[in-house]
């Protein structure tokens, strides 16, 4: 092994930290004036300044994040400060113990800094071999391309290296235009339909939707949970007080994961009053609204398509032609604010055709996005702008 | 261990400094100062930015390789250290090598193996042996190196007889080492060992 340790070896001891460097050239941390050759480096490191409170395996650990630690052993002769001690741990591999080296060289550690330093006094002649070898092998990849880059335009060497590095600044003129001008070509060409930007559609109404935590343009009814059903003599056109608000809330929650928007209890007091009639929520103006929040989980598991014929039973058919007729005149009005006060599943489904009809047919980039975002639902980005504006 | 390029581009910046531009500021300031303080530290610097080989081609047109190996023949021992320390650094590269023995490189170093610093032997030794090229062996493994070396091998220093053992064992051949150690037992001529090697 290695010499004994009688005295501390100059490697080992912490230089001091070099205060009067220029600005310019003063790096991030603070550091000594020293230069690291791969005689200075080795697989061997040496820990001081580690507390003397069993922590072995935990110092262990943390080396071991940077490599395969081989070996360690705590050296009880080391001169070492009161209540510290001085591990000696050995790496498998020279670029582990340099990354450990860096990293938790200054370490605070369990009460105590760390001061980590190579020690290759333990290396025996054929660890000094095999690091050296292993640095020849290491600079010969490295430089191996560049020396065929170099061959092959021999003339123009001297010039056209800069270029093949391709570094960030270079003293030299000749880059830098030809950079600049990579740059550009490399952009891709902008399309021209994105530099014209095309008219927003109107922006949704702010007062259809219910400063809820969560927004929704449908107006599907919920229930309390994924298994919950429609109660029995529950008819979602028709205006039901909602019991809770808070249960809203919570409900929101447990909502499916598969849809995009977010549900929440649409309450709008301004409804307009296409919607259904007669329901008049806790005081708030117009129209009604239905919304008790129940969505029962046939419906939410087929949201992305229409509801199935006949799945709200007869009556509702017709009420929903007639709603379309409705519908398509106020076009715009509907797809802005698709909640209408009239809890109809059937009018939503309508509704949200319409909306992603109107957005396949736009094609810009913004309103592609939204496209891609939601399933069968549109525009939720909007109404999760809205909600936070609304009152 | 090494950087690469992007590694340096997205350090930069757009509107930093560049790592061709950065390493002209130092050799600049080198020339420029007259305190040791700070030729040490920008030496030091540049021996560290030697490591990588990704730099080889700056230093080679800021003509750094030169600055090393003036350094070594510096009465400031802490300049020889980190001239010797550069150009250990950036010897294993063909064209870095060629340029070195070109300028004389091989004697300069080889007074460095009688440095008082620890450090620098060693970074000699090892320059020694990253310069050894078919052409320059004959002038690496003369007599008096060898020599030097075999007394190295008996040092207490287990760094030093490492590199020692190393050198005689992997760039000498079998004669060379029997005719230096016929040589030493009569007479102690040539390169003087280091002084012992704890010293502050």
């Amino acid at each position: 092994m290695a010499a004994p340790m009688d005295k501390v070896a100059d490697h080992h001891k912490q230089k001091q930290i070099c205060a009067s460097r220029p600005a310019y050239r003063q790096g991030r941390r603070d550091r000594a004036v020293k230069v690291y050759t791969v005689n200075q480096e080795s697989r061997y490191l040496l820990v001081q300044g580690v507390p003397a409170i069993g922590v072995s395996e935990d110092l262990v650990k943390r080396f071991a994040l940077y490599g395969a630690v081989q070996e360690y052993r705590i050296l009880h002769e080391y001169p070492a400060e009161e209540f510290t001690q001085a591990y000696w741990v050995k790496f498998d591999r020279l670029q582990a113990a340099r990354v450990a080296k860096r990293k938790l060289d200054e370490y605070s550690f369990f009460g105590g800094v760390l001061h980590v330093s190579y020690a290759p006094e333990f290396e025996t002649v054929d660890d000094t071999r095999e690091k050296l070898g292993e640095r020849r092998i290491l600079i010969a990849n490295k430089t191996r391309g560049k020396d065929q880059r170099v061959k092959q335009q021999p003339v123009s060497s001297q010039q056209e290296r800069p270029k093949v590095q391709a570094s960030t600044s270079t003293s030299t003129l000749q880059t830098e235009p030809s950079r600049a001008t990579n740059y550009q070509e490399g952009f891709p060409p902008v399309p021209s339909e994105v530099e014209t930007f095309p008219a927003l559609p109107a922006p949704p109404q702010y007062q259809w939707y219910h400063p809820a935590q969560h927004q929704s343009q449908w107006d599907i009814p919920k229930v309390a949970s994924k298994q919950g059903v429609f109660p029995v003599d529950y008819d979602a056109r028709l205006s039901v007080h909602t019991p809770n608000r808070n249960q809203s809330n919570r409900t929101n929650k447990t909502l499916p994961d598969n849809q995009d928007e977010d549900y929440g209890p649409l309450i709008g007091p301004h409804l307009p009053s296409k919607d259904q009639s007669g329901d008049s929520q806790e005081g708030a103006a117009g129209e009604a609204v239905v919304r008790p929040d129940l969505v029962p989980r046939q419906v939410m598991a087929g949201r992305k398509r229409p509801a199935p014929p006949g799945f709200f039973g007869e009556a509702l058919e017709e009420e929903k032609d007639s709603k379309e007729k409705d519908e398509d005149g106020d076009e715009v009005q509907k797809t802005s604010c698709p909640d209408t006060g009239s809890s109809s599943m059937n009018r939503t489904a309508v509704i949200v055709r319409q909306k992603m009809r109107q957005i396949s047919q736009t094609r810009t980039l913004s309103s592609s996005s939204r496209s891609s975002k939601s399933g069968s639902s549109s525009s939720s980005g909007s109404s999760k702008d809205t909600t936070r504006r609304r009152i | 261990m090494f950087s690469s390029q992007e590694y340096l581009e997205k350090k930069t910046g757009q509107s930093g400094v560049g790592r061709l531009q950065y390493l002209q500021s130092l050799v600049t300031e080198f020339q420029d100062t007259d305190k040791e303080d700070c030729k040490e530290q920008v030496l030091a610097n540049l021996a560290n930015f030697a490591y990588d080989p990704i730099n080889y081609e700056h230093l080679r047109k800021l003509n750094v390789i030169d600055m090393f190996l003036d350094s070594l023949t510096e009465e400031n021992e802490r300049l020889v250290e980190f001239g010797i320390g550069g150009l250990c650094n950036l010897a294993l590269d063909k064209q870095n090598k060629e340029h070195i023995l070109a300028n004389g490189g091989v004697d300069l170093v080889i007074q460095c193996l009688s440095s008082r610093n620890e450090e620098t032997v060693l970074n000699a030794i090892t320059t020694l042996m990253f310069l050894t090229t078919p052409a320059s062996k004959p002038a690496i493994t003369r007599l008096s190196v060898v020599e030097c070396m075999l007394r190295f091998q008996l040092s207490k220093n287990s760094r030093l007889s490492n590199l020692a053992t190393v050198f005689l064992e992997d760039y000498c051949s079998r004669q060379q080492v029997e005719e230096a150690r016929q040589a030493q037992t009569g007479d102690a001529v040539g390169i003087s060992l280091p002084a012992e090697p704890q010293q502050t």
